[in-house]
């Protein structure tokens, strides 16, 4: 088990639960939105936007989970020999940035939404993507080399 | 790794993000007239509380009677064959896309809009010898998505939009001169319509001309700064100018309380809750052949502060009547003998407010009728939109009894006869190349029908090939009034679809092309007066409506009428003799155009 385990177990920790305090409270938002019927929300222009913030919304709540289930994970695995650091690593910075960069670029893509196109930052989703699933093949990895 | 510098780094790439992002913003086309608000919120704005209304409204034809021509796909099967190339009074016009934008190329219309008043020049003269500018220029506005698509380019002066001489028939999928798109004499005289002065009164939402006028060095000269808040005939030309509404009941505890408040709705219209003849009215600010009350301020501000649903249309409006004096010399474009038929009822389709106000069903208090009675802008086919839970037959009956025998309705059940709009609603208005059923709902003339020809009475309009001996018999009239000279021996329909003025032959030949006209019908009577109609006749609108009904009779399956019936007309009915009616038919000029 690599020396950095315990501070990543409590970088995790704070990022999920963070990240799902923020993204739980937007859900909050969007819904005020909802209610106060505000027109960048709810008009037949926005259908756009407010699907976009809707995945913003989910997907930070979601990937907020998988980042606490990874620091739940982390004190349960043992150093091995065959347990290479670049796993850890991998799963560390893709779990992390790719959990952040999802519902960022959902949100950022709302922001410059016209004619039922996202505006430029929606680029950030799939560079996030991809690194989430690094990161997930790097925990997925870590795990089954356990013995 | 720590968080604070996790969202240092994210923060870095939202603000690179944040200055690459430009929104790419359509900037108007020279002509497209200023789009507004004001205290309007906008069809959109409608769709966060009321999305099933919304929607509706979006999939009728009322949503797409507007737009812009840059908002329109152009390559879907349904549009237009472009490049489309023809010419006009000689002068070569087109239509083509060009990177996606549609542009036309030819004369400078506003300049032969005002060679056509100058010289007075006919539809039927062709090579007019002046040399115009030819001009490139974007295509702006589009009105029309059901029948057929008009086309709006700038004209000269600011935000003034001049019509493209042809139209583009929907339907039967054909370009056609806009002139012959509508009923008029073959030596009328030309013109070339601004959408800012007429069409911008049904088709746009608070539409604002904003003319100004003037002389500068002994010169005329006219501009256009139009406005209007949406295009084409959207939520609030019903339901009023709603942004104070929205904003009011954008708080859930105000939408809370309206539920159990008498006016739910504050601050704005629902026309379910108005009286028939508000409601009515509301469709009669576009479906009514009026003059304004105030030309001046028409010119200027249209009828944007003068009307809102909800209040009296005749406030603003003049709603023509057959024998109006009050009219200015061209207020109203078409004489008025064209505009309505003989015994005062309304000749022109799509002006069925002026047929519905005069009707017994809408002038009896409070049980009268109106056009939600029978119409339903939101529960409804788009085409005529009539209430969906309504069929043709069930109408009336939301007042009136079934009739329970054959001596009402002189129909058998289940025939084309046996429905109450067959014969109180008959479809004695023209509009679209098409007859359209009358909305003053009368009972068809039962005595001397033989000299009732206008309106075409419903009884002749289905059996367009009997004798008034015919008619009087199943009408039980034994008091026989003298009829015209030949009536005894002659097909009453027949004669008048030869004979009549262009209206009655216009809307007879649009009658003999329906498959029910033809099963009760011969065929053989009815495709020889059509051809010499689609042949001889000097109207071109009458020559086209004869040859389509003609090519619907060809590939009709109707069952011709009993033998005996046919051999007596035929030896009635010689080529000869329905030319000579032909020749001898109402030359008066017939004027029915938008």
């Amino acid at each position: 088990m690599p020396s950095s385990s315990s501070s990543d177990e409590k970088f995790f920790l704070r990022l999920g639960w963070l990240a799902l305090l923020f993204f739980s409270a937007s859900g909050v938002l969007l819904e005020l939105f909802l209610a106060y019927k505000q027109p960048f929300y709810v008009d037949a222009s926005s259908s756009t936007r407010r699907e976009l913030l809707r995945l913003a919304h989910s997907h930070g709540g979601a990937l907020a989970l998988c980042c606490l289930a990874w620091a739940f994970t982390l004190p349960r695995l043992k150093a091995t020999p065959g347990n290479h650091p670049w796993t850890y690593r991998f799963a560390r910075y893709g779990l992390s940035w790719g959990s952040l960069l999802i519902p960022t670029g959902f949100a950022l893509g709302a922001w410059g939404a016209e004619n039922n196109d996202p505006g430029l930052g929606i680029l950030l989703t799939p560079a996030g993507a991809f690194l989430f699933l690094l990161g997930l093949a790097g925990a997925t990895t870590a795990v089954w080399k356990q013995k | 790794m720590h968080i604070p510098s996790l969202l240092a780094g994210l923060s870095l790439l939202i603000v690179a993000i944040g200055a690459l992002h430009f929104p790419a913003k359509n900037s108007p086309l020279p002509g497209e007239p200023e789009q507004h608000l004001n205290e309007y919120l906008g069809s959109k704005g409608c769709y966060g509380c009321h999305p099933s209304e919304f929607s509706s409204w979006k999939s009728s034809y009322h949503s797409s009677m507007t737009r812009l021509a840059t908002e329109i796909d152009w390559q879907t099967e349904e549009s237009p064959p472009l490049p489309f190339e023809a010419n006009f009074h000689d002068y070569p016009v087109s239509i083509r896309l060009e990177e996606g934008k549609l542009r036309y190329r030819g004369p400078r219309l506003q300049t032969l809009g005002q060679l056509f008043i100058n010289h007075s020049i006919p539809l039927n003269q062709h090579a007019l010898n002046f040399d115009i500018a030819t001009v490139d220029q974007d295509v702006v506005l589009i009105t029309g998505s059901h029948h057929y698509l008009a086309f709006w380019i700038n004209g000269e002066s600011h935000e003034e939009l001049r019509l493209f001489p042809f139209v583009y028939l929907l339907k039967e999928k054909i370009w056609l001169k806009r002139a012959e798109a509508f009923l008029q004499p073959p030596d009328a005289l030309e013109t070339i319509p601004r959408w800012n002065a007429n069409c911008i009164q049904c088709h746009a939402l608070a539409g604002q001309p904003q003319q100004r006028e003037g002389y500068e060095n002994g010169l005329f000269w006219e501009s256009y700064d139009t406005e209007v808040a949406e295009f084409g005939i959207t939520c609030e030309a019903c339901h009023g100018p709603s942004k104070e509404h929205a904003s009011s009941m954008r708080s859930p505890f105000q939408r809370l309380a309206a539920r159990h408040q008498e006016a739910r709705h504050p601050g704005t219209v629902n026309p379910q809750e108005l009286s028939a003849a508000r409601s009515t009215a509301i469709c009669g600010q576009c479906h009514s052949y009026f003059s304004p009350r105030s030309p001046d301020e028409w010119w200027t501000s249209g009828h944007r502060f003068g009307f809102e649903p909800g209040d009296d249309l005749g406030a603003t409006r003049q709603i023509l009547k057959p024998h109006e004096t009050s009219l200015r010399e061209g207020e109203v474009q078409a004489p008025l003998e064209s505009l309505f038929w003989q015994d005062g009822s309304i000749r022109v389709g799509g002006r069925e407010y002026n047929g519905i106000i005069q009707s017994p069903c809408y002038s009896k208090g409070e049980n009268s009728i109106g056009c939600l009675s029978c119409h339903s802008m939101h529960h409804s086919d788009p085409n005529d939109q009539l209430k969906e839970d309504l069929s043709e037959k069930s109408m009336c009956q939301q007042c009136h009894q079934a009739p329970n025998s054959v001596a009402h309705q002189l129909h058998q059940q289940e025939s084309p006869g046996d429905n109450c709009l067959a014969c109180h609603m008959p479809k004695t208005t023209f509009a679209l190349s098409k007859g359209i059923r009358a909305h003053q709902i009368s009972s068809p003339v039962t005595e001397n029908i033989s000299n009732a020809s206008e309106p075409p009475q419903a009884c002749v309009l289905c059996h367009l090939d009997q004798e008034t001996s015919f008619f009087d018999e199943a009408l039980g009239n034994h008091n026989k009034q003298p009829g015209f000279e030949e009536s005894a021996s002659t097909p009453l329909g027949i004669y008048w679809a030869l004979s009549g003025n262009a209206a009655i032959r216009a809307l007879l030949a649009d009658a003999m092309g329906s498959p029910e006209v033809a099963s009760i019908n011969s065929t053989e009577a009815l495709k020889q007066t059509l051809d010499i109609l689609a042949t001889q006749d000097e109207y071109a609108a009458v020559q086209r409506i004869a040859a389509r009904s003609l090519k619907q009779l060809e590939n009709s399956s109707a069952t011709p009428t009993n033998k005996r019936h046919r051999k007596a007309l035929s030896s009635k009915l010689s080529k000869k003799r329905m030319e000579s009616w032909h020749q001898q038919r109402d030359r008066r000029p017939i004027t029915i155009s938008e």
